[in-house]
């Protein structure tokens, strides 16, 4: 029963290469290994006369953790100034005071030594991985400065389009410096982080039931939680209410969870469905075979056979005719050209799950509904030709009619906010002209549909950007502004991020710590951390409740930072003036005043302030129109800063059935949305569907292309020379990526199954370690067709043999000195899964494709 | 099935080979305070060298280890809180009680040999009186660690009764090797007389340490048994230390320390009177030698193996 | 008998293994990154599929019969009239005996000053442009910037070189009508603290309905830290 080997009593790194039954003794060594002497003792002293009992008791303040995109409402204790300690906001509703770890994490971020103190400028002309930037500390005076000069450059020669502003994560005070600051100035290039995200994901509810968004999960009345990569104990969406209730669901519902890796949901699951990545689809389309077979269809949804017997007999062909559908538009016709031939015999071959088990969960989820979850999430959707896979995992929710159903799958509340005002009037003629240009991620040509929300090109093509920077395609970038953002980790094909920064004339990064797209920047602006130094609020729904939470400046900055969305354009806009071009200065000054005192704001604090106050009017000031209308009235702004949180009223299912803003009005699995948009799209260039859908990779012709149906998963690599595919997956420590620099994190990561502290483990199943002779613990390189990394190997059952999974996160070469092994070498700390991810994509969604098994890999001993 | 445990705690050792090492030279101190009493005792004064020798030489032994151990603490200058604060469950208290007393008294009972008394009441008294009060911290030495339940490998009777045969065997050693090397440097192999009387004499030790170490080898497999047939924790903790520590145990406390010096005995005597007396003495130093290094060694081994903790037996 | 026996009862069926409290623990207490008063076991059992994976927490047991207590040679180690375990740094030596005593691995030692980088890391980063520890205590005036003052107030702050640590139950927040951090932290409702000597405590309650298990019951520790149902 043992898989002893040594015993590390010997070995001093915690890396070690020892997995056995017994105690594994750890800790104490690496990294953090301490040093004798220092002067902690001084601080001792110190502390010690703080601590007497006079010293003031501290307070609660409220503010918002968005490490995740659940965007939490928190309250940090305060106490002589400090930040010391983080809990759920009782006021909210949504994670009623309930937080998962991300937000304790938050505090080794905003004091993390390796924050960048003051602006700082490039003095190696040079750019490259391995160049050393030579960073020199400069005033803000000075840095805002050289941003503008080379933005007035480019007005000089009208060539605002050249300028682009890169967004990461953002608040909801994005719309400052993403739209208003390019628009104004005179470019269209505001390119978001959207389509490395989830855009897949609303690919699917959207050309079903016509909604662009996540959906919400009634959890506390589900009796079937069936989850589609999806991972809700442990990351996006809705960790800690998730979390919460979990041990009530467990004793409720039955829980089935696919993904090829044991998730921290998995485990704590009825069954475990380790799909081979990439082929959700197959699954889910048997599901509905096996749903529609069975006759466990929702009558009261989606209609019934007129003479009442079930004709969904396998292989056989229906008439429309004899079906008379109800809330849903085309479940024949799904049938007939997809489905009757998608037995769980045919999906076990595809997909790796015994037939037997595809039928146990298709029929338990179907008994179980309406009160039954289908859970879409980006691991079953982020694939290349994801689109439809995300539509089929979500069209299970209308077959059984839980859509919009308690205990099944909601929409949202609203949760109203003002827009920014209207700043066409600050559009000078250059201005209004070149932002009408291409937009330089190529959304809208025949490779790139981006269909958001039913519209060529509505979307973002995020990762794109990378290669039509380097190709000039439509035109060159000559200055950028990226925030919060690091796409030079972050997007898969690394590589090409950083040929395009290398090659970039003028970068300006916005940033806390200086991260690996800091490394190629002219300039680098220390920015304030979100959850305790920014003013900004955020909208976000959990537990049927729609929110908006502040982020507040809960402490005085240690360092001269300054808030990415608000301050900084404020900054930039008065050095444009000084230089000669006033428009978005006027803009911020007449359009902002603060909506309490109506008075101008006259800095960046001020202005930071006043937009807050004023998007949010309608939470807190009882003279706005919308005050009350949708959930809580809080007292003025003072009340809405000290509960922090704005609630709306509960959600109550069954609003949205007969109304789903989708072409036919009902749930669609046959999409007359999707139809219309692709016809959008190929008139757009001029040709059919089928050659559109040939341009973008997908093998659906005809009229498959407007129902959820069965794509392969698309692979890059041989699989004779890459014998094994990888597939990564999110930690519920991951601050998005930006959590490694901290400690707490690297010690406390074996909480994501299978994971190992202080490490980047790549997980393989033992029986592939045997084919391959690989030892647990051994140093591997990891090769796949683009690039390769080096990590430690780990032998883990819960991982599909055939497949290797790796977290993302990790893998740092910058960002700070716990995040990479050596900052100044530029040596990882494990290795970034976006190095050997190649840049593939769900084109209809314009999504990047970084889930699925999208590479192949082969595995040496390093 | 494959069963993987993942708990991450401390690493040790927590007591390391300064730990072993005050095992070691305390009971080969304690040892040495007993085998002066015994031949003062036995022989009235006949061999005032060589029980000066070992009269000295334990409270030497017993100081260094003592002084060893102090090193390791983390507070070592907090010690005296051990005696301002009583803790009779402790053995590691009554150690810190006993051990300096033991060290006084070892101390007085070597200034007693001061000077040529053939005979002195007094220390003969002492000596007497200190008997018991070396046999406890003797076996201090191995209830230190057989009380800690949460170490199968440490927590049996054996451990005590190994300790005890240790500081015999150790004891012996140390005093006949270190009184051989003093004759050797003082130009005379044995003031006491005739070489060959003097072995003769001896004899009654030699029979002393032969029973000690084959006493001591049953004791061994007596706490292997009882391990390896015992409890599955109790099997474990012998795998693991094993593992750490096993070819430790093994080849030098066992093979080196009671095998060899056993062989050579017996080789010893088989070469008899017929042997050169040189021989002989070069035999018993280097069995001696051997006798303290597998002391040293089956301690350090004991010592490190039993730390490294078990599986958790998650028995639910 | 004490007067009181706090104790903890962990829910397995609601834990869901975050390390919510784990990295809570260290924060409230001030506990260098490398040690763990708050823990967990991690059990990965069977083959592919069938796996059966499990995340037990861990943490001082506070145990009744505490062979921690019984082999510290200075007394430091000692039970409360809460029944609590507590280490009174003051009077430690830093044998390590209670460490070696201890059947679960729950007692961490200060072999160097603790909250110490590494020599490498004492330099910043980017010259000029990025901090150091030593920079932020300087402009903090306390050893860690998010370092909890309170958590002096029954034991230091920060556990000097030479001297154990654990856990201590939050005494410092117990005395003030608080819970644990662990138990504050836990998103999943799964520690469940209290009386154990009070048949209305929640503990107690909670025990009414399921029967509680412990770790390494042969050990005869009597652990105040149970378990109750399966992760």
């Amino acid at each position: 029963m043992t898989t002893s080997t040594k015993n590390p009593i010997w070995e001093s790194v915690n890396r070690s290469s020892t997995r056995r039954t017994f105690l594994k003794a750890a800790g104490g060594t690496g990294l953090l290994a301490a040093f004798g002497g220092g002067p902690l003792l001084n601080f001792m002293a110190v502390a010690a006369t703080t601590d007497s009992k006079n010293a003031v008791a501290g307070k609660w303040v409220a503010s918002t953790c968005q490490g995740c995109t659940t965007w939490c409402p928190v309250q940090v204790h305060i106490r002589d100034g400090r930040a010391i300690s983080v809990r759920g906001n009782p006021h909210s509703k949504a994670n009623h005071g309930k937080i998962c770890p991300r937000p304790h994490l938050a505090l080794q971020q905003v004091y993390d030594p390796d924050r960048i103190k003051v602006p700082m400028k490039r003095t190696n002309p040079k750019k490259g991985r391995n160049e050393d930037p030579k960073f020199v500390p400069i005033s803000w005076d000075e840095a805002m400065g050289m941003i503008a000069d080379k933005m007035m450059e480019l007005r000089t020669n009208d060539e605002t389009h050249k300028f682009v502003l890169f967004r990461g994560r953002y608040s909801y005070m994005r719309d400052i410096i993403y739209s208003a600051v390019p628009k104004i100035f005179g470019s269209p290039n505001g390119i978001s982080h959207s389509a490395i995200c989830a855009e897949a994901e609303k690919f699917g509810p959207y050309y079903t039931e016509g909604f662009w968004d996540y959906r919400d999960y009634d959890l506390e009345n589900a009796r079937y939680v069936l989850c589609w990569g999806a991972d809700p104990l442990s990351s996006n969406r809705q960790v800690p209410h998730a979390i919460s209730v979990w041990g009530k669901v467990q004793d409720q519902a039955q829980i089935a969870v696919v993904d090829p890796r044991l998730s921290a949901t998995a485990a704590k699951a009825n069954e475990w469905l380790p799909v081979l990545p990439g082929e959700d689809g197959a699954l889910a389309v048997a599901m509905a075979h096996v749903i529609l077979t069975e006759g466990l269809w929702s009558r009261d949804f989606v209609g019934d056979f007129t003479e009442g017997q079930n004709l969904f007999v396998p292989g056989a062909t229906v008439d429309e005719l004899v079906f008379e559908e109800n809330r849903t538009n085309g479940v024949v016709r799904w049938w007939n050209l997809e489905l009757k031939d998608r037995t769980p015999e045919w999906a076990a071959e595809q997909c790796g799950i015994p037939a037997e088990q595809i039928r146990r969960v298709a029929i338990g989820f179907a008994k179980a509904a309406p009160r039954a979850i289908s859970w879409l999430s980006p691991g079953a959707c982020m694939q290349a030709r994801g689109g439809y896979a995300a539509m089929a995992t979500h069209a299970l929710n209308g077959l059984v009619g839980s859509t919009d159903h308690l205990g099944g799958v909601l929409q949202k509340t609203k949760v109203p906010a003002d827009s920014i005002p209207d700043y066409a009037a600050y559009q000078d003629e250059m201005a209004e002209h070149n932002s009408h240009q291409k937009k330089i991620d190529q959304r809208g040509t025949l490779a790139f549909p981006a269909l958001k929300s039913g519209k060529s090109g509505g979307g973002v093509v995020t990762n794109n950007a990378a290669d039509a920077m380097l190709n000039k395609d439509p035109y060159e970038i000559k200055v950028a502004i990226a925030y919060w953002a690091n796409f030079a980790f972050s997007c898969s094909g690394t590589d090409r991020w950083e040929e395009a920064l290398t090659k970039l004339p003028f970068f300006a990064h916005i940033t806390t710590h200086a991260s690996e797209m800091s490394h190629f920047a002219d300039v680098v602006l220390p920015a304030a951390h979100h959850m305790f130094e920014k003013w900004s609020f955020v909208k976000s729904k959990q537990n049927l409740y729609g929110y908006a939470s502040l982020t507040e400046r809960v402490v005085q900055p240690m360092w001269d930072v300054r808030q990415d969305e608000t301050e900084i354009p404020w900054m930039l806009a008065e050095k444009l003036a000084e230089k000669g071009f006033d428009n978005l200065h006027k803009y911020f000054k007449e359009q902002f005043p603060d909506p309490e005192t109506g008075k101008t704001p006259t800095n960046s604090e001020e202005f930071a302030l006043a937009a807050v106050k004023k998007f949010t009017r309608s939470h807190w000031d009882a003279t706005h129109g919308d005050y009350g209308k949708y959930g809580d009235k809080l007292n003025g702004w003072a009340d809405y800063v000290d509960k922090g949180v704005w609630n709306s009223h509960r959600f109550k299912a069954g609003g949205v059935r007969g109304k789903f803003k989708t072409a036919t009005g009902k749930f669609e699995f046959y999409s007359e949305t999707l139809k219309k948009a692709l016809a959008g799209h190929a008139e757009k260039h001029a040709t059919t569907v089928d050659e559109v859908l040939k341009a973008t990779n997908y093998t659906a012709r005809g009229e498959l292309a407007f129902i959820p149906h069965f794509e392969p998963a698309l692979r890059w690599g041989d699989e004779k020379e890459y014998p094994l595919i990888f597939f990564e997956h999110r930690s519920r420590l991951n601050r998005e990526g930006r959590s490694a620099n901290c400690s707490w994190y690297q010690a406390h990561k074996n909480a994501d199954p299978g994971d190992e502290n202080w490490d980047d483990v790549l997980k393989m199943n033992p029986v592939d370690a045997t084919k391959l002779g690989l030892k647990n613990g051994e140093v591997v390189k990891v090769t796949s067709p683009i690039g390769s990394i080096t990590v430690n190997l780990k032998l883990w059952e819960g991982v599909r043999p055939g497949t290797v999974a790796k977290c993302y996160g990790q893998g740092h070469w910058a960002y700070g000195h716990v995040a990479a092994l050596d900052y100044q070498k530029r040596i990882p700390r494990g290795g970034n899964n976006n190095v050997i991810l190649p840049p593939e994509y769900d084109r209809l969604s314009g999504s990047t494709a970084r889930h699925g098994g999208v590479a192949r890999v082969k595995i040496e001993k390093a | 099935m494959n069963t993987e445990i993942i708990y991450e705690i401390q690493s040790g050792p927590y007591w390391d080979w300064r730990v072993a090492l005050d095992l070691f030279l305390g009971g080969a101190g304690v040892g040495a305070l007993l085998f002066a009493v015994l031949l003062d005792e036995r022989f009235k004064g006949k061999y005032q060298r060589i029980c000066r020798t070992a009269a000295w030489l334990a409270p030497l032994l017993v100081g260094s280890g003592l002084l060893l151990v102090m090193l390791k603490m983390g507070r070592p200058f907090h010690l005296f809180l051990a005696y301002t604060n009583f803790n009779p469950a402790s053995p590691l208290w009554w150690g810190g009680v006993f051990q300096p007393l033991m060290l006084v008294g070892a101390f007085v009972y070597a200034m007693k040999w001061r000077g040529d008394h053939a005979q002195d009441a007094g220390r003969t008294w002492l000596g007497r009186l200190l008997v018991p009060l070396a046999v406890i911290v003797g076996a201090y030495h191995g209830m230190l660690l057989s009380v800690i339940v949460a170490r199968p490998l440490w927590n049996t009777g054996p451990t005590v009764v190994a300790a005890m045969l240790g500081f015999a065997s150790t004891g012996i050693a140390v005093v006949m090797l270190v009184h051989l090397i003093r004759m050797k440097l003082a130009g005379r192999l044995a003031d006491e007389g005739h070489v060959a009387h003097f072995l003769d004499d001896m004899l009654v030790v030699r029979n002393i340490l032969v029973a000690v170490l084959l006493l001591q080898l049953g004791t061994f497999f007596l706490w292997w048994l009882s391990l390896k047939f015992g409890a599955l924790q109790d099997q474990q903790a012998l795998a693991v230390a094993n593992e750490i520590s096993g070819p430790m145990f093994w080849w030098l406390g066992i093979g080196v320390g009671l095998i060899l010096p056993l062989v050579l005995g017996a080789i010893a005597v088989w070469l008899g009177e017929a042997a050169h007396r040189r021989l002989q003495v070069g035999v018993i130093g280097l069995t001696c030698s051997l006798i303290l290094l597998g002391g040293f060694f089956f301690r350090l081994a004991v010592l490190l193996g039993g730390q490294e903790d078990l599986p958790v037996n998650i028995t639910f | 008998m004490a007067k009181k026996q706090y104790s903890m009862v962990i829910d397995l069926h609601a834990c869901v293994g975050c390390a919510a409290c784990d990295i809570a623990c260290k924060r409230e207490n001030n506990v260098p990154a490398d040690f763990a008063w708050s823990n967990h076991i991690i059990q990965t059992e069977g083959t592919f599929p069938n796996v059966k994976y499990r995340h037990i927490p861990t943490m001082c047991n506070h145990c009744s019969n505490a062979p921690c207590v019984a082999n510290c040679p200075t007394t430091a180690m000692h039970k409360t009239e809460d029944g609590l375990t507590m280490l009174d740094a003051d009077k430690c030596i830093g044998c390590r005996a209670c460490q070696l005593a201890c059947p679960y691995g729950v007692i961490y030692f200060n072999e160097h000053e603790p909250h110490q980088d590494t020599p490498a890391d004492k330099a910043p980063v980017i010259p000029g442009c990025t901090a150091t520890l030593e920079e932020v205590r300087a402009k903090t005036g306390v050893p860690l910037p998010y370092y909890n003052p309170a958590r002096a107030e029954t034991i230091p702050g920060v556990r000097p070189k030479g001297v154990a640590e654990k856990c201590t139950m939050c005494d410092h927040r117990l005395a003030k009508g608080d819970m644990p951090a662990c138990v504050e932290a836990c998103p999943a409702g799964a520690r469940i603290f209290g009386d154990m000597n009070d048949p209305q405590s929640d503990p107690r309650k909670a025990l009414d309905k399921h029967a509680p298990s412990v770790l390494r019951p042969e050990k005869g520790t009597r652990p105040n830290v149970l378990y109750i149902r399966e992760f």
